[in-house]
Protein backbone atom coordinates (compact mmCIF):
# COMPACT_ATOMS: atom_id res chain seq x y z
CA UNK A 1 0.00 0.00 0.00
CA UNK A 2 2.82 2.30 1.27
CA UNK A 3 4.82 1.64 -2.28
CA UNK A 4 1.76 1.83 -4.26
CA UNK A 5 0.76 5.67 -2.54
CA UNK A 6 4.79 6.57 -2.91
CA UNK A 7 4.46 5.80 -6.83
CA UNK A 8 1.58 8.21 -6.47
CA UNK A 9 2.96 10.97 -5.67
CA UNK A 10 5.85 11.04 -7.83
CA UNK A 11 3.77 10.40 -10.74
CA UNK A 12 2.13 13.53 -9.44
CA UNK A 13 4.96 15.25 -8.80
CA UNK A 14 6.12 14.69 -12.44
CA UNK A 15 2.89 15.83 -14.34
CA UNK A 16 3.26 18.79 -12.03
CA UNK A 17 6.94 19.72 -12.94
CA UNK A 18 6.33 18.88 -16.30
CA UNK A 19 3.58 21.61 -16.92
CA UNK A 20 5.20 23.57 -14.87
CA UNK A 21 8.43 23.41 -17.91
CA UNK A 22 5.77 24.38 -20.37
CA UNK A 23 4.40 27.29 -18.76
CA UNK A 24 7.37 28.62 -18.58
CA UNK A 25 8.64 28.98 -21.78
CA UNK A 26 6.18 31.09 -22.62
CA UNK A 27 6.71 34.21 -25.03
CA UNK A 28 5.11 36.68 -26.84
CA UNK A 29 5.61 38.17 -30.53
CA UNK A 30 3.64 40.18 -32.68
CA UNK A 31 3.08 38.77 -36.55
CA UNK A 32 2.37 42.01 -38.92
CA UNK A 33 0.04 40.66 -42.18
CA UNK A 34 0.55 42.40 -45.46
CA UNK A 35 -1.37 42.75 -48.22
CA UNK A 36 -0.12 43.53 -51.90
CA UNK A 37 -2.51 44.09 -54.35
CA UNK A 38 -1.97 46.43 -57.61
CA UNK A 39 -5.63 47.82 -57.16
CA UNK A 40 -7.73 49.57 -54.34
CA UNK A 41 -9.20 47.07 -51.47
CA UNK A 42 -12.07 48.01 -50.22
CA UNK A 43 -12.33 44.87 -48.02
CA UNK A 44 -9.90 41.35 -47.43
CA UNK A 45 -9.79 38.60 -44.90
CA UNK A 46 -7.27 36.07 -43.91
CA UNK A 47 -6.75 33.16 -41.75
CA UNK A 48 -3.51 32.66 -39.52
CA UNK A 49 -3.13 29.14 -37.80
CA UNK A 50 -0.27 27.33 -36.02
CA UNK A 51 0.68 23.60 -37.51
CA UNK A 52 2.88 23.31 -34.52
CA UNK A 53 -0.16 24.41 -32.06
CA UNK A 54 1.91 26.98 -29.77
CA UNK A 55 0.32 29.91 -30.27
CA UNK A 56 -2.53 31.44 -29.02
CA UNK A 57 -4.20 35.20 -30.21
CA UNK A 58 -4.17 37.83 -27.43
CA UNK A 59 -5.16 40.51 -29.84
CA UNK A 60 -5.33 42.03 -33.12
CA UNK A 61 -4.36 46.01 -34.03
CA UNK A 62 -5.07 48.01 -37.39
CA UNK A 63 -2.69 48.28 -40.13
CA UNK A 64 -1.02 51.08 -41.41
CA UNK A 65 -3.95 52.79 -43.88
CA UNK A 66 -6.26 55.62 -42.75
CA UNK A 67 -8.86 53.73 -44.70
CA UNK A 68 -9.14 51.27 -42.48
CA UNK A 69 -8.82 53.12 -39.01
CA UNK A 70 -10.15 51.05 -36.60
CA UNK A 71 -9.19 47.87 -35.23
CA UNK A 72 -10.32 44.73 -37.48
CA UNK A 73 -13.40 42.47 -37.42
CA UNK A 74 -12.48 39.10 -35.43
CA UNK A 75 -13.65 37.13 -32.26
CA UNK A 76 -12.67 38.76 -30.08
CA UNK A 77 -14.68 36.35 -27.00
CA UNK A 78 -12.35 33.92 -28.37
CA UNK A 79 -9.00 35.80 -28.03
CA UNK A 80 -10.61 37.13 -24.33
CA UNK A 81 -11.16 33.86 -23.24
CA UNK A 82 -7.39 32.38 -24.50
CA UNK A 83 -8.70 30.23 -26.88
CA UNK A 84 -7.52 31.51 -30.22
CA UNK A 85 -5.32 28.64 -31.71
CA UNK A 86 -6.38 29.82 -34.91
CA UNK A 87 -8.29 32.89 -35.79
CA UNK A 88 -10.40 34.87 -38.78
CA UNK A 89 -9.47 38.25 -39.44
CA UNK A 90 -11.12 40.85 -41.64
CA UNK A 91 -12.50 44.08 -42.15
CA UNK A 92 -13.77 46.62 -44.92
CA UNK A 93 -13.95 50.11 -45.86
CA UNK A 94 -16.54 52.56 -47.11
CA UNK A 95 -13.92 55.09 -48.25
CA UNK A 96 -13.18 56.49 -51.78
CA UNK A 97 -11.65 54.22 -54.09
CA UNK A 98 -8.69 57.07 -54.08
CA UNK A 99 -8.50 56.45 -50.47
CA UNK A 100 -8.56 52.91 -50.70
CA UNK A 101 -4.90 51.08 -50.09
CA UNK A 102 -2.57 49.53 -52.81
CA UNK A 103 0.38 48.06 -53.42
CA UNK A 104 2.72 46.36 -50.27
CA UNK A 105 0.32 47.45 -46.88
CA UNK A 106 0.24 46.34 -43.49
CA UNK A 107 -3.62 45.42 -42.72
CA UNK A 108 -3.04 44.19 -39.32
CA UNK A 109 -0.54 42.93 -36.49
CA UNK A 110 -1.62 39.65 -34.37
CA UNK A 111 -0.09 39.66 -31.36
CA UNK A 112 0.61 36.11 -30.05
CA UNK A 113 1.20 34.10 -26.73
CA UNK A 114 3.50 31.23 -27.76
CA UNK A 115 4.34 27.97 -25.53
CA UNK A 116 6.40 24.68 -25.24
CA UNK A 117 9.60 24.42 -27.06
CA UNK A 118 8.31 24.29 -30.31
CA UNK A 119 8.81 26.86 -32.67
CA UNK A 120 5.19 28.12 -34.03
CA UNK A 121 4.78 27.12 -38.14
CA UNK A 122 2.41 29.30 -39.16
CA UNK A 123 -0.27 29.29 -41.94
CA UNK A 124 -1.56 32.53 -43.44
CA UNK A 125 -3.79 32.51 -46.46
CA UNK A 126 -5.92 35.10 -47.99
CA UNK A 127 -9.29 34.69 -47.75
CA UNK A 128 -10.74 36.98 -50.26
CA UNK A 129 -9.58 40.45 -51.00
CA UNK A 130 -11.75 43.00 -53.13
CA UNK A 131 -11.83 46.01 -55.06
CA UNK A 132 -14.45 49.13 -54.55
CA UNK A 133 -16.62 47.29 -56.84
CA UNK A 134 -16.80 44.27 -55.05
CA UNK A 135 -14.89 42.21 -57.33
CA UNK A 136 -12.43 39.73 -56.20
CA UNK A 137 -8.75 41.09 -56.33
CA UNK A 138 -5.83 38.91 -56.88
CA UNK A 139 -3.79 39.98 -53.82
CA UNK A 140 -0.87 38.45 -52.11
CA UNK A 141 -0.27 38.27 -48.11
CA UNK A 142 2.46 37.82 -46.41
CA UNK A 143 3.86 38.26 -42.79
CA UNK A 144 6.55 39.49 -40.77
CA UNK A 145 7.33 38.35 -37.44
CA UNK A 146 8.67 40.97 -35.56
CA UNK A 147 11.86 39.69 -34.94
CA UNK A 148 12.33 40.46 -38.25
CA UNK A 149 11.98 37.40 -40.49
CA UNK A 150 9.45 38.12 -43.09
CA UNK A 151 7.97 34.94 -44.78
CA UNK B 1 -104.56 42.66 13.56
CA UNK B 2 -101.48 43.71 15.26
CA UNK B 3 -98.83 46.54 14.93
CA UNK B 4 -96.83 45.50 12.83
CA UNK B 5 -99.65 44.15 10.39
CA UNK B 6 -100.73 47.59 10.34
CA UNK B 7 -97.09 48.90 8.99
CA UNK B 8 -97.67 46.19 6.04
CA UNK B 9 -100.62 47.00 4.99
CA UNK B 10 -99.34 49.58 2.38
CA UNK B 11 -96.90 47.31 1.07
CA UNK B 12 -96.58 45.27 -1.59
CA UNK B 13 -97.54 41.77 -1.15
CA UNK B 14 -94.41 39.78 -2.31
CA UNK B 15 -92.55 42.38 -0.65
CA UNK B 16 -94.60 41.48 3.10
CA UNK B 17 -93.25 37.68 2.30
CA UNK B 18 -90.20 38.29 1.82
CA UNK B 19 -89.69 40.47 5.13
CA UNK B 20 -91.17 37.86 6.61
CA UNK B 21 -89.61 34.67 5.82
CA UNK B 22 -86.71 36.86 6.78
CA UNK B 23 -87.40 36.29 9.86
CA UNK B 24 -87.53 32.98 9.91
CA UNK B 25 -84.76 31.35 12.37
CA UNK B 26 -81.76 30.05 10.70
CA UNK B 27 -81.52 26.43 9.56
CA UNK B 28 -79.05 24.94 11.87
CA UNK B 29 -76.24 23.45 10.44
CA UNK B 30 -74.68 20.85 12.87
CA UNK B 31 -70.75 20.03 13.07
CA UNK B 32 -71.98 16.56 11.63
CA UNK B 33 -73.36 18.17 8.49
CA UNK B 34 -70.19 20.59 8.23
CA UNK B 35 -68.05 17.85 7.88
CA UNK B 36 -70.35 15.41 5.30
CA UNK B 37 -70.44 18.81 2.75
CA UNK B 38 -66.75 19.45 3.11
CA UNK B 39 -66.43 15.61 2.74
CA UNK B 40 -68.32 15.56 -0.36
CA UNK B 41 -66.68 19.06 -2.03
CA UNK B 42 -63.12 17.48 -1.34
CA UNK B 43 -64.39 14.08 -3.35
CA UNK B 44 -66.03 16.28 -6.35
CA UNK B 45 -62.65 17.99 -6.35
CA UNK B 46 -60.46 15.39 -5.75
CA UNK B 47 -59.54 14.13 -9.32
CA UNK B 48 -59.57 17.71 -10.64
CA UNK B 49 -56.18 18.36 -12.28
CA UNK B 50 -54.68 22.16 -11.07
CA UNK B 51 -55.20 25.06 -13.96
CA UNK B 52 -52.00 25.21 -15.41
CA UNK B 53 -52.16 21.36 -16.29
CA UNK B 54 -55.78 21.05 -17.88
CA UNK B 55 -55.51 20.97 -21.59
CA UNK B 56 -56.62 24.30 -22.91
CA UNK B 57 -53.41 25.62 -21.19
CA UNK B 58 -51.21 23.38 -23.03
CA UNK B 59 -52.86 23.01 -26.61
CA UNK B 60 -52.06 27.11 -26.20
CA UNK B 61 -48.53 26.64 -25.65
CA UNK B 62 -47.71 24.18 -28.32
CA UNK B 63 -50.06 26.34 -30.98
CA UNK B 64 -47.85 29.73 -29.92
CA UNK B 65 -44.51 27.14 -30.87
CA UNK B 66 -45.64 25.92 -34.02
CA UNK B 67 -46.73 28.96 -35.09
CA UNK B 68 -43.35 30.47 -34.12
CA UNK B 69 -41.47 28.23 -35.46
CA UNK B 70 -43.35 28.42 -38.61
CA UNK B 71 -43.25 32.44 -38.68
CA UNK B 72 -38.84 31.82 -38.51
CA UNK B 73 -38.61 29.25 -40.96
CA UNK B 74 -40.88 31.51 -43.58
CA UNK B 75 -38.87 34.64 -42.85
CA UNK B 76 -35.54 33.31 -43.49
CA UNK B 77 -35.55 32.31 -46.70
CA UNK B 78 -37.05 35.75 -47.65
CA UNK B 79 -33.94 36.95 -46.09
CA UNK B 80 -31.79 34.96 -47.88
CA UNK B 81 -33.24 35.92 -50.84
CA UNK B 82 -32.30 39.74 -50.15
CA UNK B 83 -29.05 39.00 -49.46
CA UNK B 84 -26.33 39.52 -52.55
CA UNK B 85 -24.77 36.49 -52.25
CA UNK B 86 -23.62 33.82 -54.12
CA UNK B 87 -24.82 30.10 -52.80
CA UNK B 88 -21.93 28.35 -54.18
CA UNK B 89 -19.64 29.69 -51.17
CA UNK B 90 -19.52 30.65 -47.67
CA UNK B 91 -20.19 34.36 -46.93
CA UNK B 92 -17.61 36.40 -46.00
CA UNK B 93 -16.58 39.99 -45.53
CA UNK B 94 -16.96 40.98 -49.44
CA UNK B 95 -20.85 40.10 -49.05
CA UNK B 96 -20.32 42.51 -45.46
CA UNK B 97 -19.20 45.26 -47.52
CA UNK B 98 -22.48 44.62 -50.30
CA UNK B 99 -24.52 45.12 -47.19
CA UNK B 100 -22.92 47.92 -45.82
CA UNK B 101 -23.17 49.80 -49.11
CA UNK B 102 -26.77 49.32 -49.44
Amino acid sequence: MKKWLVALVLLSLGTFGHSYADDANIRFTAVDIYLDSAEPVAAWQFELGDRAGVMKVVGVEQGDSPAYAHAPYYDREAVRLGEADRIIVADYSLADVVELPSGRVRVATVHLMLSGDDDADFNLFLVTATTYDGVVTDARISFDVRTGSEQ
Amino acid sequence: MTHNDDEFEELPEALVEALKSANEAVPLITARVDREVLKMAREQFAGRKPAWRRRPAWAAVAATVLITIFVVQLDQPMQQANLPMRAARPADISDVLTLARE
